[in-house]
């Protein structure tokens, strides 16, 4: 009797006619199992992106927040408390020194020259995106936004060094059209975080305002282009109204419409031809 | 015509927030990830638990994923520690004192309901029917590894990886399964 393994490791018909059996094989995930996989996909896809354009407009912001993503992708309340210590302390600490400078002064009189103190780094709020998203997406938007450099590192740029970042923490080697148009917050930030997300209502309040348009992101990605990269039909059709540029183009030359073609979103490119938008 | 974009690509480009991408992720390795799960756990409703935790979990790291590995080799592995840690909390739950110790055994009474369950009636033909037979006659340790190739297409190597298993008892694994399946079907090939 033969104990030991079968001794041929043969190729043999036993793949084609798994091959076979399985094309017969009528047995299925459930339709709900897709749904739910795809919903839970794509409000994680709006997230990055929103953390993306926040990230990288927003480097002052995110300065001491550790990523928002755990390595085993679950929050734990260590994590969440870690998050907001540090710049809580950083915060206290600059205003331990800054009243005890005052107290200083104050008792020595005019015999000392009074220090110029540059502001203290305040703790910050929360990202922007977190206002700019839908109440049903909020639950998953990022804490905080990220670096620059992480943000050229995800997206396979290379990072620059330290000294080639400008005034405003913006890589040096991003086209000067790509760069921040704005500070934290401001409005042309979040109307792409809107866009990106579909928030029609915020993105509406926003344009009730004197907001650019055309502010981009370090890509050089118009709120336009992001929602029609997104497929947000009813947005790119509000933009368009608004006089948003049908054509502008990212920092690689990708148009609006180029954008909405890659992802299959028919009825956007639809909006956009019809604005005469060129591939 | 342009070739289709690799695995690879396309879980970058939907690490960048591109969702299309991850669509045509899904839909390119949906049925593989669902057979090889219910295949091996033979119960539909557990399969379907398992299939939504594991593209979630795709989902959620894809920013982690580096290609050292290939794409598939990264998925079935979620799909194995996901089966496994479910096997796992599933068996706490069976009084070990009525179904003894021995692995198989387990894994019998566990999977007992859908060998004639809705798995087994949705299955069209004989050969199909068989082959669903077939592999439930092998040992669970030969059927993934035989699923991990069959519908994984990995290699032996990626196999072992996947199951932390070593090379030779991977490939010991293989040759049993293929050589007992052999039998079991040479009516149908």
């Amino acid at each position: 009797m033969n104990d030991g393994p079968p001794s041929e490791d043969r190729p043999d018909d036993i793949d084609a006619l798994y091959r076979r059996a399985a094309s017969l094989d009528a047995s299925r995930p459930s339709e709900a199992v897709r749904r739910a996989v795809l919903d839970h996909a794509g409000r994680l896809a709006a997230e990055r992106l929103a953390e993306t354009a926040a990230a990288a407009e927003n480097p002052g912001v995110a300065a001491g927040f550790p990523r928002r993503h755990a390595p085993s992708g679950r929050h734990s309340g260590r994590d969440a408390s870690a998050t907001w210590r540090r710049p809580v302390l950083f915060g206290g600490l600059a205003a331990a020194v800054l009243a005890g400078l005052l107290i200083t002064t104050h008792f020595l009189g005019s015999r000392l020259p009074i220090p110029t103190v540059a502001a203290p780094p305040e703790p910050k709020a929360p990202a922007p995106s977190a206002e700019a998203a839908a109440p049903a997406e909020r639950a998953f938007l990022p804490g905080p936004a990220a670096p620059n450099a992480r943000v050229a590192r995800q997206q396979g740029i290379a990072a620059p060094a330290s000294g080639e970042l400008d005034e405003r923490g913006t890589p040096a080697f991003m086209p000067p059209k790509a760069r921040s148009s704005g500070q934290p917050g401001d409005p042309p930030l979040r109307l792409r975080q809107a866009a990106a997300a579909g928030d029609v209502a915020r993105a509406r309040e926003l344009l009730a305002l004197p907001v650019d348009l055309e502010g981009r992101d370090v890509q050089g990605r118009t709120a336009l282009f992001l929602a029609a990269q997104q497929g947000r039909t009813d947005m790119v059709q509000i933009l368009l109204a608004h006089g948003a540029d049908a054509n502008a183009a990212d920092a690689g030359g990708i148009t609006p419409l180029g954008a909405a073609l890659a992802g299959g979103h028919a009825k956007v490119a639809s909006a956009l031809r019809r604005a005469g938008a060129q591939r | 015509m342009d070739a289709a974009p690799s695995d690879e690509a396309l879980i970058a480009s939907y690490a960048r927030g591109d969702m299309t991408s991850f669509e045509a992720l899904y839909r390119r390795h949906e049925l593989r990830v669902w057979r090889y799960l219910e295949r091996n756990v033979r119960n539909r409703a557990t399969a379907d638990e398992l299939m939504q935790e594991v593209w979630f979990a795709v989902a959620r790291h894809a920013a982690r994923y580096e290609p050292r590995a290939r794409f598939t080799t990264w998925l079935f592995t979620i799909a194995h520690n996901r089966m496994v840690e479910a096997m796992r909390v599933q068996r706490r739950q069976i009084s070990l004192d009525v179904i003894g110790y021995e692995s198989a055994a387990v894994h019998a009474v566990l999977t007992a309901e859908a060998c004639a369950g809705p798995a087994a009636a949705a299955v069209a033909g004989d050969a199909a029917a068989a082959l669903h037979r077939a592999l439930q006659d092998l040992p669970p340790e030969q059927r993934e590894a035989f699923l991990l190739q069959a519908e994984g297409e990995l290699e032996v190597q990626e196999i072992a990886a996947v199951t932390r298993s070593s090379f030779e008892t991977t490939k010991s694994r293989l040759r049993y399964a293929r050589s007992k399946l052999r039998e079991l079907l040479k009516d149908y090939a």
